[in-house]
C-alpha cells in the first residue's frame, strides 16, 4: 500500500478514528492488527518471512533472558557462567545466521547467479525472488533486539504479540527509521490518550514529507535516470547537474519518506527516532554520517563499529602498530579499519556491487586523514587566528564537505566503477558550462515548469532547514501569523502537495489523436 | 584521574574537561572513545566490554574514571 | 509598542488544516465540474462540447445526447473514419435526422454498447455501422480510462466510481481548457475537432483546401508518397463478427433499419492485410448480415480522395451515400461500392482488389484565362488591345480549344459529365464597360463562353470611383450585365461586392483591398465583413439579376483559409487566383474547384505563348 493513495487514507482514517474512540482500551492490539493488515498488501510470502524473523528472534530474546537470568543467580558458580555464556554466544550466532541468512539470500541471490554464471558458467536457477516490503529494515530492528538482550541491555519482551507489533510496526515498514526496542517499547505499548498536539504534529511530518517527495524528489528523478543511464553523451556539466540533482532527490525522496512514516506514527501519537538532521548543513564528512540515515549509522556504531574496533584482534593489532610506528597512527589503524568495514556494509546493503567498495574506500581513506590530520589543522587554525564559529570558515567547511559527499553520490549512483570512473573524468575533462543551455535541459525528460518547481521547491527546503539549523522554531513562528494568512498559506501548500505531485503522472497534455486538422 | 585527563587531552586537545556532556554536544565521536578505549586498556589493564559503550559512561571525566574503578 | 503574538492551538491549527484541505478538493470538485473538460457533468457553464468530444468522444457525446436525443432519430457509429459520411447527405436520402457517433480507435465493442444504449430510446430509425479493417484486428482493447473509455451507463459499469473518477480529474485537465478557450478560433483547431450539432468532425478546413494535381498533393501530404510499411493480422474476427450478429438482432428485434458498411481503405493500407484473413472477415460478415463493401476500388488508388492514410474524405462519403441509393445525379466511379450477400459474396471476394490497368479517366486539365480591361490605348499591364484579345480567340479556335462554361465546369466535378476533349475557360475581373462592348461582341462571334467576375460596388459607375469625384475607368451596368447573361455565353459572378477598394480614393477608416484580415483585426471582425459582402452582393445580384453567384475571383488574387472557409459557407463553389498554371479537375472532388490558377492574358502574349499555355 503505497503511501499516496487514496486506499492508504482510507485505512489511516479507520485506523485513527477506532484507535482513539471504541479501542481506546486495546491500542496496541489494534496497532498490530493494523501492520499486519498494512502488510498483507505486501503479499503472501512477505508476510512469510516477516513471522519467519518475528518468531526467532523472539525465541532468541526469550533464552537469552533465561540464560542472563541464570547467569545472575548463578554468580558464584564460575563454570556454570561460563557454560551459560558459551551457550549465549552459540545462540546469538544461530539467531544473526539464521536472519542474515535469509537477507542475504533474498538480497544477493540474484547478484551470485549472475556473477557464477558470468565467469564459470554455472547456471543456478534464478528464483525470481521478491523483497519483501522492509525486509532489511525489521531485520536490522529485531537483531538489534537479540543482540541488545544478549548484552543485557534490557529484558526480553514475554508477550510474543508485542514482540511482534514491535517488528512489524506499519509506518517503519516502508523504509525505517530503524528503531531501538529500549526507545520504542514504551511508545508503543502505552495508552495514547487524543491529543490534538500529536495530530498536528503528525500532520507537519507528513505534509512536508510529502512536499519533498512529490514535488521535488519525483521530478527530479526523471532527470537523474536520464543522465546516469545515458551519461556517455553528456557534458560534464550536464552531468555535475545530474549529480547535484540525485543528492536533492536522495535527500527529499529518503527524508520526505521518513518525515511521512514520523508524521503517521506521530498521528497515532508515536514518537519515532529522527534519521536525518540537515545533514546539507554538514561540516565535515564524519558529521554528514552522523546527519544522513542517522538510525543506521546508530545501527552500524553500536553492532559494528564498536565491537569490531575493540574486538581482540583488533586491540592486538593496534598495540602492535603502537610499538612499531610512533604518534598517532598506531590509535588510528583499527579505527580507521573498522570504518572501512562499516562503509562497505553500508555501501553492500544497497545492493551488491564493487562500486561500493570504492565507496568504503572513498569514506574510510578521508575519514581516516581526517582524523589524522586533526592536530595539524587545530595548529594552523591557531595561527591564522580562525575560530569554528567564523561564519566564512563555516560556510566553506559546509561547502567542502558538500563537494566531498557529492563525489561519493557518483559511486551510489553509476552503474558501476566504470561509469563512475568515466563520469567523474568527463566531469573534470570536458566540464563545458556552454553545453548546460536551457535546450539541455528540455531534453532531459521534464519540462521547464517541473525545474521551476524543483528550483523553487529546493530553495524553501533550504531556507526552512537554514532557519532550523540556527534553532528558529518555523512551525511555532508560522502559527503566529494571522489566521487567515495561515489558511491561504495551508491551502496554497496542501493545494501545491495535490494538483504538482499527486496528479504529476496523471495528466497527458492531450495527445490530441487527430491532429490533421 | 590526572593520567585520564593527560589521555583525553591528548586525543582531543580541544576538549573541555569540565563539561559533563562530553558525548552528548559532541566533543567525543565514536572514533575518539574508540580510540579512548583503547588506551584505557592499554594504560589501565582493565577490559572495557562493548556493553559499558553507553553515553552515560563517556560523558564526563569522573564518569570514565568511575567506570574505570568499577571494571578494575 | 510591540505585543508578542500567540501562537494558535494546535486544536485550531487542526480545523485550520481540516479546512484547508476540504477547500483544496472542493476547488478541485468546483473546477472539474464548472469547466468540465470531458463534458461528463453536462458542461452546463462552458458549454463546449466540441472541446469535450475532442477530449473524449465516447463520454462526451453521450452526455450531449442525453439531452438531444429528441433531436435524432438514426446514427451512424464506428470508429473514425464513420466521420466521412456526411450526416447531411444521410439525412437526405434516408429522410432522417442522423447523428453521428464516430469514436476514435473504436472497437466492436464500443460500437455494440453503443448501440444498446441508443436502441433503449424511442423511435430509432435508422442505426449504420462502419466497419474498419481494424475492427478484425482489436477487439475489447484496453484504453486510457480519462480519454478513451466507454460512459458507465453505456458499458453498465459503477456510475459512482466513472463520477469520482472525473470529479477529481486532474485539475490540469480543466486549465488546457480554459486556456483553449483563450485560443479557441472560428477554424478547426486541434483542441476542438468536432461539429457537436451532427456529431462528426468538423471538416470545414480541410474541405476548403483547395486539391489539384498529385505532385502538389504530395509535396503536402508526403505520407502518401512515402507510405509507412506495416502488415497486420485479423486475430478477432469471431469476436468482431459476434458483436455485429448481436447489433443485427437488437436492431431487427426492434423493428429498426440497419446498415452494415465498410468503409473505403486507401490502396496500400489494404495491403497492410492478408487476403485470406481479409476473406474470413467478410465472409463471417456475409453470415450474419448482408453488408457495403466500399473497401477497394478506383477511389483506393488515388490519395486525393483522402485527408490522411487511414480516413477517405467527406466527398468520397457522399459518393458512398449515393451509391447506396443509386443516385446517377452524383459522380461516383462504376466500380466503388458492391452489396455484399452470402449469395455473390465468392464471385465478389474473387475480384476484390481493384485492376490499376482498368482505371477509367477521372481527372482533366483545364487551363484558365484571365482578362480584364480592353482598350486601343494599352497604358497599364492589365489592359489588353481589341486586336490581340480577338487574335486570342481565333488561337483557341485553330488550336482546336473549346471554352466551356462554369456549369460545364460543375458538371464535371459534381455528375462526371465529360467535357470536350481540349477545354479552356475564359474569365474577366472587375467588371468593366470593355468587356461588354469590346469582348463582349467577339465572343458572341466565335460562340465562346466566358465568366465576368465583377466587382458589386462598380457596376454602373461610369466615371467616378463609387461616390466620389475621382475619375475611374468605367464599368458595365447591370442592364448591360443582364443583357450579357441572357445571352447564355457570360456568366457574371464576384469579384466581392466591396473588398476591392482603391486604397487611394477611400476616406473611411476601414479599406479593404483584399479579403484578408487587416492587421489588427480580430477573426470576428473579418469574419462578419466577409458575410456582409457576400450578403449584399447576393441581394444585388437575385435583384438585379435573378441569379445567385456561384464563382468569386479573390482581388489582387489574395486568399488564406478562412476566406475560404467562409465563402464556401456563403455559397461559393468555385474560386479563381491570380498565381499562374494549369489546374486539375477531378471527379468527385469539389476542392478541385478551389484555388483554381490563371494565365495573365497581357498584350504581349502572343498567338505563340497563348498556345503554350493552353497546352502546359
Amino acid at each position: 500500500m503505497s503511501f499516496v493513495s487514496l486506499r492508504f487514507f482510507a485505512f489511516l482514517g479507520i485506523g485513527l478514528g477506532l484507535y482513539y474512540t471504541i479501542l481506546k482500551r486495546f491500542q496496541w492490539i489494534w496497532l498490530l492488527f493494523l501492520s499486519y493488515v498494512f502488510y498483507s498488501f505486501g503479499g503472501i510470502t512477505a508476510m512469510g518471512y516477516l513471522l519467519l524473523t518475528t518468531l526467532t528472534t523472539y525465541i532468541s530474546g526469550m533464552y537469552l533472558q533465561k540464560a542472563n537470568d541464570k547467569i545472575q543467580s548463578q554468580k558464584k558458580d564460575v563454570n556454570k557462567v561460563k557454560k551459560w555464556k558459551q551457550q549465549k554466544k552459540q545462540f546469538v550466532f544461530l539467531t544473526l545466521l539464521c536472519n542474515f541468512g535469509i537477507l542475504f539470500f533474498l538480497k544477493y541471490w540474484q547478484t551470485v547467479v549472475n556473477v557464477l554464471h558470468y565467469r564459470t558458467g554455472i547456471l543456478l536457477p534464478s528464483l525470481e525472488l521478491v523483497l519483501p516490503l522492509g525486509l532489511s529494515f525489521y531485520m536490522f530492528q529485531s537483531i538489534g533486539y537479540v543482540i541488545d538482550v544478549y548484552r543485557g541491555k534490557y529484558p526480553a519482551e514475554k508477550n510474543i504479540l508485542k514482540y511482534a507489533l514491535f517488528v512489524s510496526f506499519f509506518p517503519q515498514m516502508v523504509q525505517g527509521p530503524i528503531s531501538r526496542f529500549g526507545d520504542l517499547k514504551k511508545e508503543l505499548y502505552q495508552k495514547h490518550a487524543f491529543d490534538f498536539t500529536s495530530i498536528e504534529a503528525g500532520l507537519r511530518l507528513m505534509l512536508w514529507g510529502y512536499f519533498k517527495k512529490l514535488l521535488i524528489a519525483d521530478r527530479a528523478s526523471v532527470v537523474v535516470n536520464t543522465i546516469f543511464d545515458g551519461y556517455t553523451g553528456y557534458a560534464g556539466s550536464v552531468i555535475l547537474f545530474g549529480v547535484i540533482l540525485y543528492y536533492i532527490q536522495l535527500y527529499c525522496d529518503f527524508s520526505g519518506g521518513i518525515d511521512i512514516t514520523r508524521g503517521v506514527a506521530r498521528l497515532f501519537g508515536v514518537h519515532l527516532i529522527e534519521n536525518f538532521k540537515r545533514p546539507i548543513f554538514s561540516t565535515s564528512l564524519q558529521d554528514y554520517w552522523r546527519r544522513w540515515h542517522m538510525s543506521l549509522g546508530a545501527w552500524m556504531k553500536d553492532y559494528v563499529f564498536y565491537p569490531l574496533s575493540l574486538s581482540k584482534p583488533f586491540l592486538k593489532l593496534g598495540s602492535f602498530v603502537r610499538k612499531h610506528i610512533k604518534g598517532k597512527a598506531g590509535q588510528v589503524l583499527p579505527v580507521s579499519m573498522a570504518t572501512f568495514v562499516v562503509y562497505f556494509l553500508i555501501g553492500i546493503w544497497h545492493g551488491a556491487n564493487f562500486k561500493y567498495i570504492v565507496f568504503g574506500l572513498w569514506n574510510g581513506i578521508l575519514i581516516t586523514l581526517s582524523i589524522l590530520l586533526t592536530p595539524f589543522f587545530i595548529k594552523i587554525k591557531k595561527k591564522l587566528n580562525i575560530e569554528d564559529k567564523n561564519p566564512i570558515y563555516h560556510g566553506f567547511m559546509v561547502l567542502r564537505t558538500f563537494l566531498i559527499v557529492l563525489i561519493g553520490r557518483y559511486m551510489t549512483r553509476a552503474k558501476n566503477v566504470t561509469a563512475m570512473w568515466q563520469m567523474l573524468k568527463l566531469t573534470v575533462t570536458s566540464f563545458s558550462l556552454k553545453a548546460l543551455t536551457s535546450k539541455t535541459l528540455m531534453t532531459l525528460g521534464i519540462e521547464k515548469k517541473d525545474y521551476l518547481v524543483i528550483l523553487c521547491g529546493t530553495l524553501l527546503l533550504l531556507l526552512v532547514e537554514f532557519l532550523e539549523e540556527k534553532e528558529i522554531d518555523v512551525s511555532a513562528k508560522s502559527k503566529k501569523l494571522p489566521v487567515i494568512v495561515q489558511v491561504v498559506g495551508m491551502f496554497l501548500f496542501i493545494g501545491a502537495i495535490v494538483v504538482l505531485g499527486v496528479y504529476k503522472d496523471d495528466y497527458i497534455a492531450s495527445e490530441f489523436i487527430y491532429k490533421q486538422f | 584521574m590526572d593520567q585520564l585527563q593527560k589521555l583525553l587531552m591528548e586525543i582531543r586537545p580541544d576538549i573541555d574537561l569540565d563539561s559533563n556532556r562530553l558525548v552528548d554536544d559532541g566533543y567525543l565521536d565514536s572514533f575518539d572513545i574508540v580510540t579512548l578505549v583503547s588506551e584505557i586498556i592499554q594504560e589501565f589493564g582493565v577490559d572495557i566490554n562493548v556493553e559499558d559503550i553507553v553515553p552515560e559512561n563517556f560523558n564526563s571525566v569522573e564518569a570514565i574514571y568511575d567506570l574505570i574503578e568499577r571494571l578494575k | 509598542m510591540k505585543h508578542e503574538k500567540k501562537e494558535i492551538s494546535s486544536q485550531l491549527w487542526c480545523m485550520l488544516f481540516i479546512i484547508s484541505s476540504l477547500l483544496v478538493v472542493g476547488c478541485i470538485l468546483l473546477l472539474n465540474v464548472v469547466v468540465d473538460p470531458m463534458g461528463v457533468f453536462g458542461d452546463q457553464f462552458l458549454n463546449w462540447f466540441s472541446y469535450d468530444f475532442t477530449n473524449n468522444p465516447r463520454v462526451a457525446k453521450i452526455t450531449y445526447l442525453d439531452k438531444h436525443f429528441d433531436e435524432y432519430d438514426s446514427y451512424i457509429i464506428g470508429c473514425s473514419s464513420t466521420s466521412s459520411y456526411p450526416t447531411e447527405e444521410l439525412n437526405k436520402y434516408f429522410g432522417a435526422n442522423f447523428y453521428n457517433m464516430i469514436m476514435y480507435g473504436a472497437d466492436m465493442l464500443d460500437v455494440e454498447n453503443e448501440c444498446r444504449y441508443i436502441l433503449a430510446q424511442d423511435d430509432v430509425k435508422n442505426i449504420i455501422v462502419n466497419i474498419y479493417f481494424s475492427n478484425a484486428s482489436f477487439y475489447d482493447r484496453e484504453s486510457d480510462p480519462i480519454t478513451l473509455n466507454m460512459h458507465a451507463k453505456v458499458e453498465g459499469s459503477s456510475l459512482l466510481k466513472f463520477y469520482r473518477k472525473y470529479l477529481l480529474l486532474n485539475p490540469q485537465y480543466a486549465v488546457a481548457k480554459l486556456k483553449a478557450l483563450q485560443k479557441d478560433t472560428y477554424l478547426t483547431q486541434p483542441f476542438d475537432v468536432f461539429n457537436v450539432k451532427t456529431g462528426a468532425y468538423d471538416k470545414k478546413v480541410r474541405d476548403a483546401e483547395p486539391i489539384g494535381n498529385m505532385e502538389e498533393y504530395l509535396e503536402v501530404y508526403p505520407v502518401f508518397a512515402s507510405y509507412p510499411k506495416a502488415s497486420y493480422t485479423m486475430p478477432k474476427i469471431d469476436e468482431t463478427v459476434a458483436s455485429i450478429k448481436r447489433i443485427k438482432e437488437m436492431c431487427d428485434a426492434k423493428n429498426v433499419n440497419v446498415v452494415f458498411v465498410v468503409a473505403p481503405v486507401y490502396k496500400e493500407s489494404i495491403q497492410y492485410f492478408a487476403k485470406p484473413d481479409i476473406d474470413a472477415f467478410f465472409t463471417e460478415i456475409a453470415k450474419v448480415t448482408p453488408f457495403w463493401d466500399f473497401s477497394s476500388s478506383s477511389i483506393s488508388e488515388d490519395a486525393r480522395y483522402f485527408y490522411d492514410e487511414t480516413h477517405f474524405r467527406n466527398a468520397v462519403g457522399k459518393m458512398a451515400i449515393a451509391k447506396m441509393f443509386h443516385d446517377d445525379s452524383v459522380y461516383y466511379p462504376e466500380d466503388f461500392g458492391y452489396y455484399v450477400t452470402l449469395e455473390n459474396i465468392a464471385e465478389h471476394l474473387q475480384n476484390y482488389y481493384f485492376d490499376a490497368s482498368q482505371i477509367k479517366e477521372y481527372t482533366v486539365k483545364l487551363p484558365v484565362l484571365m482578362y480584364h480591361h480592353l482598350a486601343e490605348e494599352v497604358q497599364t499591364a492589365d489592359t489588353i488591345s481589341p486586336r490581340r484579345f480577338r487574335e486570342h480567340m481565333e488561337t483557341i479556335e485553330q488550336a482546336g480549344y473549346t471554352p466551356i462554361t462554369l456549369q460545364d465546369l460543375y458538371d464535371y466535378v459534381e455528375i462526371g459529365k465529360e467535357l470536350p476533349p481540349k477545354s479552356v475557360l475564359i474569365t474577366f475581373d472587375d467588371g468593366y464597360e470593355s468587356n461588354y462592348k469590346l469582348a463582349f461582341p467577339v465572343l458572341k462571334e466565335f460562340n465562346f463562353p466566358a465568366v465576368i467576375f465583377a466587382i458589386g460596388s462598380s457596376i454602373g459607375h461610369q466615371e467616378f470611383y463609387k461616390d466620389t469625384h475621382y475619375r475611374m475607368t468605367p464599368h458595365f451596368s447591370y442592364e448591360e450585365a443582364k443583357e450579357m447573361e441572357e445571352t447564355g455565353l457570360v456568366s457574371i459572378q464576384s469579384h466581392t461586392y466591396d473588398m476591392h477598394q482603391w486604397a487611394p480614393f477611400e476616406s473611411g477608416e476601414t479599406i479593404r483591398e483584399t479579403v484578408l484580415a487587416l492587421s489588427g483585426e480580430s477573426e470576428e471582425e473579418i469574419i462578419q465583413a466577409l458575410r456582409k459582402d457576400a450578403r449584399i452582393y447576393r441581394e444585388e445580384a437575385s435583384k438585379n439579376l435573378e441569379k445567385e453567384m456561384t464563382a468569386l475571383s479573390f482581388p489582387h488574387g489574395d486568399f488564406d483559409t478562412l476566406s475560404h472557409v467562409i465563402l464556401k459557407e456563403e455559397g461559393i463553389k468555385a474560386t479563381f487566383t491570380s498565381i499562374e498554371g494549369s489546374n486539375t479537375l477531378i471527379k468527385g472532388l469539389p476542392q478541385s474547384l478551389l484555388g483554381l490558377k490563371r494565365y495573365h492574358m497581357r498584350e504581349e502574349v502572343t498567338a505563340e505563348r497563348l498556345k503554350e499555355y493552353l497546352e502546359k
